[in-house]
């Protein structure tokens, strides 16, 4: 896999709210990589410690816990279970720590688990996930984004007796859709449910995760047509194109923080 | 606060801002930090930092409270903070496009053990003031870089007196991936503190990135392929989370860092020595099995290939069983 990050903080900002987290390891010819991007809630306080402590916990659980358990009787299902206590632990200890400090806070999650060429995607917030296909006719784009709906996890999550509904979780009248991103995140409005999604990246395939600070001004067809897995053949390349369109989103007005990180599923002939 | 006019901000964090700001009355730059809250017992510690004359931090001009903030003007000190120098170094070096750039963005190894020396012997200067002083916000951020690669320790907002044996923890204070457990924690903290900070701070140097040490296994830090052998015991040292395992003071680190490269010299002379040893076993073996009759050849050639065999069979196992870092990015504000 080639991978390379892009972090800036924001123009107007003293400092950057965002966060982003990539580890890769291999075991022979078993290979890992944790993707993870996470915006403060810049409406609420604290979002830069908010992003960080996540992120940094999502380390810590990668090789304290998640990486001794791999082996063949960790099934799909189990690392989803397994991932998604750890989110809901961390996002009740962002609660507890605003709770002391008499604050609210939080940050939206986009995290993405790569055993070889599959994927598992992890998602709250507004923060984004693109898979571009080398081959344009292939056809698939975000697959994840500010919209996804909760309903199948939040109503699992009751149902397996990981949430209780009095203590844990926080209902809107539409538990499909939240209207109010700021809502939905990891920390202080309490546990809504997470997005899941599994797939797997075609050859040549760029999985692209970013904070806002990187679409709002330039769209993903652009990133698109910059990240295309078939002629980038070097991390150093992709680091490259991914800072020339970043900075392209700066030149046409962008201030927030920017944070992004590309993976290519380049495999050795 | 008439006397001194604001040019510009220079950075803000959890406990106050930095301005660069002038003297007017005496014409010259200085940085102004405002803290608040501030503490009952933040004019004792300036006056104790003022008085102590060191290179290693800037020159206290003049403190006091107003408004119920504190007001710190101090020697402004041109350069890069320690962060800015490590994240410039490894920006410079990927655009010459250097093949192997893990190893290029790594501050050189002498320069890593000077810095670390005079940390060190920084906060053995304030822990040995009476009462002692604790830093508890040493991080890349608070260490400025002069043009004459010294380093100076700015900001001493997260400051403050140990009195008696600890110094009770109470809200939390530090920077997350630098504090100590004990001090991210709110509990009792001394000098010890300070130890696990410097080390995260050393450790940054040779990962040539700022990341602290929040959330990495200790193991981790082991496979770091960039910290040489000694170092790396004594860097673990300063960052064992049981307070009681770590370096007791500052004095006790500096005594195993400046020996730290004895004990380098004695290991490359053990290595020479060893596989000398091992050349000559083999040398013997092989003269050994030419003068032995033609059936005990045959033996002794079956079991020498069968042990290498189950050494490299060994070997192999160790790496094919233990998880390898390919790359880490940790970015964070």
């Amino acid at each position: 896999m080639l991978t390379a990050v892009y972090y800036e903080k924001g123009t107007d900002a003293s400092v950057c709210q965002d966060a982003l987290l990539l580890e890769y390891v291999q075991k022979g010819k078993k290979e890992i990589l944790l993707a993870v991007v996470c915006d403060g809630i810049g409406g609420l306080q604290q979002g830069e410690f908010a992003s960080s402590f996540v992120t940094g916990q999502l380390k810590r659980w990668f090789y304290h816990d998640y990486l001794k358990r791999i082996g063949p009787g960790f099934t799909k299902k189990k690392r989803i279970d397994n991932v998604t206590r750890v989110l809901h632990e961390i996002s009740r200890e962002l609660v507890q720590y605003g709770k002391q400090e008499h604050i609210r806070l939080g940050t939206t999650l986009t995290m993405m688990i790569f055993c070889g060429e599959k994927y598992q995607l992890f998602h709250m917030g507004d923060s984004r996930a693109y898979l571009f296909p080398a081959s344009k006719n292939m056809g698939q784009g975000l697959l994840c984004g500010q919209k996804n709906g909760l309903k199948n996890d939040l109503k699992s999550d009751l149902k397996s007796g990981l949430l209780n509904r009095k203590k844990d979780c926080r209902l809107t009248k539409d538990d499909v859709y939240e209207k109010n991103v700021l809502c939905r995140c990891m920390g202080s409005f309490g546990w809504q449910g997470i997005f899941i999604k599994q797939g797997k990246i075609p050859k040549n395939g760029i999985v692209f995760l970013c904070t806002d600070g990187l679409i709002k001004q330039v769209d993903d067809r652009e990133w698109r047509a910059v990240l295309n897995g078939a002629v980038i053949e070097t991390e150093m390349k992709l680091e490259k194109r991914m800072r020339k369109l970043a900075r392209e989103a700066r030149d046409r007005g962008e201030k927030d923080d920017q944070a992004g990180i590309a993976i290519v599923n380049r495999r050795k002939e | 606060m008439e006397r001194y006019k604001i040019i510009k901000q220079l950075g803000s964090g959890g406990m106050g801002q930095v301005y660069l700001a002038e003297d007017c009355r005496v014409g010259r730059k200085v940085a102004m930090k405002i803290i608040q809250p501030v503490n009952l017992s933040f004019g004792i510690e300036m006056e104790m930092l003022r008085d102590l004359k060191s290179e290693l931090f800037p020159v206290i001009y003049d403190a006091w409270i107003e408004e119920n903030r504190g007001i710190i003007i101090m020697e402004y000190v041109e350069g890069k903070t320690l962060q800015e120098y490590i994240n410039a170094r490894k920006e410079n070096e990927e655009e010459q496009n250097k093949e192997d750039q893990n190893e290029e963005e790594q501050i050189e190894e002498e320069q890593i053990f000077e810095w670390g020396r005079q940390i060190a012997q920084f906060l053995k200067q304030i822990h040995n003031l009476h009462p002692k002083i604790l830093y508890r916000d040493l991080k890349p951020e608070n260490i400025m870089v002069l043009p004459d690669k010294k380093l100076k320790i700015i900001d001493f907002g997260a400051a403050a007196i140990m009195e008696r044996d600890k110094l009770n923890g109470g809200k939390r204070v530090g920077t997350y991936g630098y504090a100590s457990p004990e001090q991210w924690s709110g509990q009792m903290v001394d000098e010890r503190t300070d130890i696990f900070s410097m080390g995260a701070v050393i450790l940054d140097m040779f990962r040539g990135s700022c990341e602290g040490i929040m959330g990495s296994d200790i193991r981790m830090i082991e496979q770091e392929r960039y910290v040489p052998e000694g170092m790396k015991k004594i860097i673990l040292k300063c960052l064992e989370s049981d307070a009681e395992k770590r370096y007791a003071s500052a004095e006790a680190f500096l005594k195993d860092w400046k020996s730290y490269k004895k004990a380098e010299q004695k290991s490359l002379i053990g290595f020479f020595f060893f596989y000398s040893v091992l050349i000559s076993c083999l040398i013997y073996a092989a003269y050994v099995i030419w003068c032995f009759p033609s059936k005990w050849k045959l033996w002794t050639l079956s079991i020498s290939i069968y042990l290498g065999l189950k050494m490299g069979q060994t070997w192999y196992n160790s790496r094919k069983y233990s998880w390898v870092q390919v790359k880490s990015v940790w970015c964070r504000g």
